[in-house]
């Protein structure tokens, strides 16, 4: 998303694509669907904190947007369009389904191994057990400030485009990216002290 | 310098820094910022430290290819406004559908309307194609009342290469209900002047599609599904529409122990079907492939798509009837409510043309059928063919029947003169017929026709292996009824 031209080719693609699928060709609409389903899946896995959730969310995400792609104005870019059905079907089916709990607990009902509250000592702290920490202080995070955070920091969506996905004005998105990096700065303390004195 | 207040610096702006997401005169004011103000230099390392840490986090991926189960499911989703709804509360959207369907639908309003036009145009004018060009000669319908009399065989020379035999053939044309929209006449009389005048679609129209692929997919159906024509849901789920004209629907509403299915659609979509019903044994109690068809035809392809279709075959598949083909390649499958006749053909390119050039309306059908198929996209389809109960007999789409033009590619000698009309009385025998417009894309499709029966195989012993294809068709009907060997 972030390189120009690259976008700009792929939001032609993406528009044959859904004009064929218009036209009544399905098939097209399944290459759309292999071209973002990953993508799409990374971030809601991250968002939702379960690979299962995320599946079905990705899913949900793909079919409403086949029945509602004549709706699809194209003033935006089609995966613009795609991540504010995604993110909107996913936070909305997320406190349906557990408005009183987190997605920590979830987690841990799944029968995963909690992480230790205290971290491990840095020297520890490889690769995977970093995810595991970061991936925690992330479902941590209240929704509204995950939505801005995987928009950005996974996805690299511009301030505007995220705006666009959640809807909201680009100044609370700046300002909801900023509390959001404070929290996880403060839950990551040992990870960002590690590289701010190595 | 500048002061170096806390208070009117928004650390905000370091985060938007990161994120090159400020104004220049933002950015003129974070860079002077960070020139001073050693803890603004710590908090946005702090923050440049967050933001690595996240994107140090491995790229998840599906490890699975969504296009088929997002498809299946948008599909259902079109058709199921529950599920419609329940995918988001798209309540607004129940109208809107993307799919081509409404396309297809024109597809057969268009295939039912050419229909009843033609029939019109040759009721009215039951004489008028003799002068037509590339006419097959007419004969005046064989009409018996004994349903089990042989039909007189009349043949030319040019016909026995192709027909080795036509017999026992029930002759009689007793009054019939024609389906077809638009009908102005039911009478059998006039049934048998459409059928002459069939002959007004001539060869450079309309080609006969003989020498393709057809497989025929047997397959035994417990009642129930049979009824519910659950199968309609397994092709819904590949992608298959099954269209129906609603005049049919009306005439099929009278169970039957019998439905048929011509499908044409990519060969990964039928095996996706077959692979479902293969999986639903509780519906799908026996499934047998039957390709002898296909291999009997002349010019086999290479290509077996059997081969790959087979590896479905299990369970019992009731007493089944070989579908054979007759001379006109169209396809016969004797039932014992009645005969099933499927025929084939493709639209010429230049159907247009030709359409233009003769004002009657049977050119305007044609066009019209032309440019409504013209935009059908590249997916499968089927039509359903119902027997027709003996108490309901009817004729239908006569007209539409493919003439046997000498030009005709297909491997057959096309029957010509008396032999020919003696099909056409045959024609006109409780037959129903669905013409399967070719589309441009066929040579990626395949064309398997689905035979579903809920017939209890005979109780006899233990369960009996799938009847080898190549027995002798042994059904009462088929024995006293129509015989057309393929060659």
């Amino acid at each position: 998303m972030s390189d120009h031209a690259s976008r700009d080719d792929s939001a032609v693609a993406d528009a044959q694509l859904i004009g064929r699928t218009l036209a009544g060709e399905p098939a097209a609409f399944g290459e759309l669907v292999l071209r973002y389903q990953d993508r799409l899946y990374n971030s809601l896995l991250r968002l939702l904190g379960s690979a299962e959730d995320a599946r079905d969310a990705v899913q949900d995400a793909f079919v409403q947007a086949f029945v509602k792609l004549d709706t699809f104005r194209g003033s935006s870019a089609f995966y613009t369009w795609l991540y504010r059905i995604a993110f909107n079907t996913a936070m909305s089916h997320a406190r349906r389904q557990r408005p009183t709990r987190s997605l920590d607990e979830e987690r841990t009902d799944r029968g995963r191994e909690p992480v230790d509250m205290q971290p491990p000592p840095e020297a520890r702290l490889d690769m995977s057990e970093r995810a595991t920490l970061v991936q925690r202080a992330l479902a941590e995070l209240c929704a509204e400030h995950r939505e801005v955070i995987v928009l950005r920091e996974l996805d690299g969506c511009k301030y505007e485009q995220i705006a666009e996905i959640l809807e909201l004005p680009v100044g609370t998105v700046r300002s909801r990216l900023f509390r959001a990096r404070l929290e996880l700065r403060d839950r990551l303390a040992p990870i960002v002290e590690i590289n701010l004195t190595g | 310098m500048p002061g170096f207040e806390t208070g009117d610096f928004d650390d905000e702006l370091l985060s938007a820094y990161l994120d090159d997401e400020l104004t220049p005169e933002e950015r003129a004011r974070v860079e002077e910022r960070l020139a001073a103000d050693p803890r603004a230099r710590q908090l946005l390392e702090e923050l440049r430290s967050v933001s690595r840490a996240m994107k140090e986090l491995p790229r998840a991926t599906l490890g699975a290819d969504l296009r088929e189960t997002v498809l299946r499911r948008a599909e259902r989703a079109m058709l199921v406004p529950d599920e419609r709804a329940s995918a988001g509360g798209l309540n607004e959207v129940v109208r809107r559908i993307p799919f081509g369907r409404s396309k297809r639908a024109w597809f057969w309003a268009g295939a039912a309307l050419a229909a009843g036009l033609m029939l019109m145009v040759f009721v009215r004018e039951p004489g008028r194609n003799r002068d037509l060009p590339g006419e097959v000669a007419r004969r005046e319908s064989h009409v018996s009342g004994d349903r089990s009399s042989p039909l007189e065989m009349r043949s030319t020379d040019k016909a026995k290469e192709s027909v080795d035999e036509i017999a026992a053939a029930p002759a009689a044309s007793p009054p019939v209900a024609v389906s077809a929209p638009g009908s102005v006449s039911g009478r059998a009389d006039s049934i048998g002047g459409a059928a002459g005048a069939s002959a007004e679609m001539d060869a450079s129209t309309v080609v006969s599609a003989a020498g393709e692929d057809l497989l025929v997919v047997h397959v035994n159906v417990k009642p129930e599904a049979l009824q519910n024509r659950s199968i309609d849901a397994v092709f819904a789920r590949n992608s298959i529409e099954v269209e129906a004209p609603a005049a049919e629907e009306e005439k099929s509403a009278e169970p039957s122990d019998i439905d048929v299915v011509l499908v044409e659609a990519a060969p990964a979509q039928i095996l996706a079907c077959m692979a479902e019903l293969d999986a639903d044994r509780s519906n799908y109690l026996g499934i047998a492939v039957d390709d002898e068809l296909a291999a009997n035809q002349q010019s086999r392809a290479a290509e077996r798509p059997a081969e790959d279709l087979k590896r479905y075959n299990h369970g019992v598949v009731p007493r089944q009837q070989k579908v054979e083909l007759a001379p006109n390649n169209n396809l016969y499958y004797p039932t014992d409510r009645g005969r099933v006749e499927i025929d084939r053909y493709l639209a010429d390119e230049n159907a247009d043309e030709s359409a233009d050039e003769s004002a009657d309306e049977s050119g305007r059908a044609r066009q019209f059928l032309s440019r409504s198929t013209s935009s059908v996209a590249n997916q499968g389809r089927a039509v359903r063919v119902a027997p027709q109960a003996a108490g309901q007999e009817y004729a239908t789409n006569q007209e539409a029947a493919p003439t046997f033009g000498a030009e005709a590619t297909s491997g057959y000698q096309q029957p010509a003169g008396a032999a020919a009309d003696n099909l056409r009385g045959e024609l006109n025998q409780n037959v129903a017929r669905r013409a399967m417009q070719k589309l441009a894309t066929k040579a990626e499709m395949l064309q398997v026709l689905f035979i579903l029966s809920a017939e209890q195989p005979p109780a006899s012993g233990p369960a009996s292996p799938i009847p080898a294809t190549s027995e002798p068709a042994t059904s009462p009907s088929a024995e006293e009824g129509l015989k057309i060997d393929e060659r």
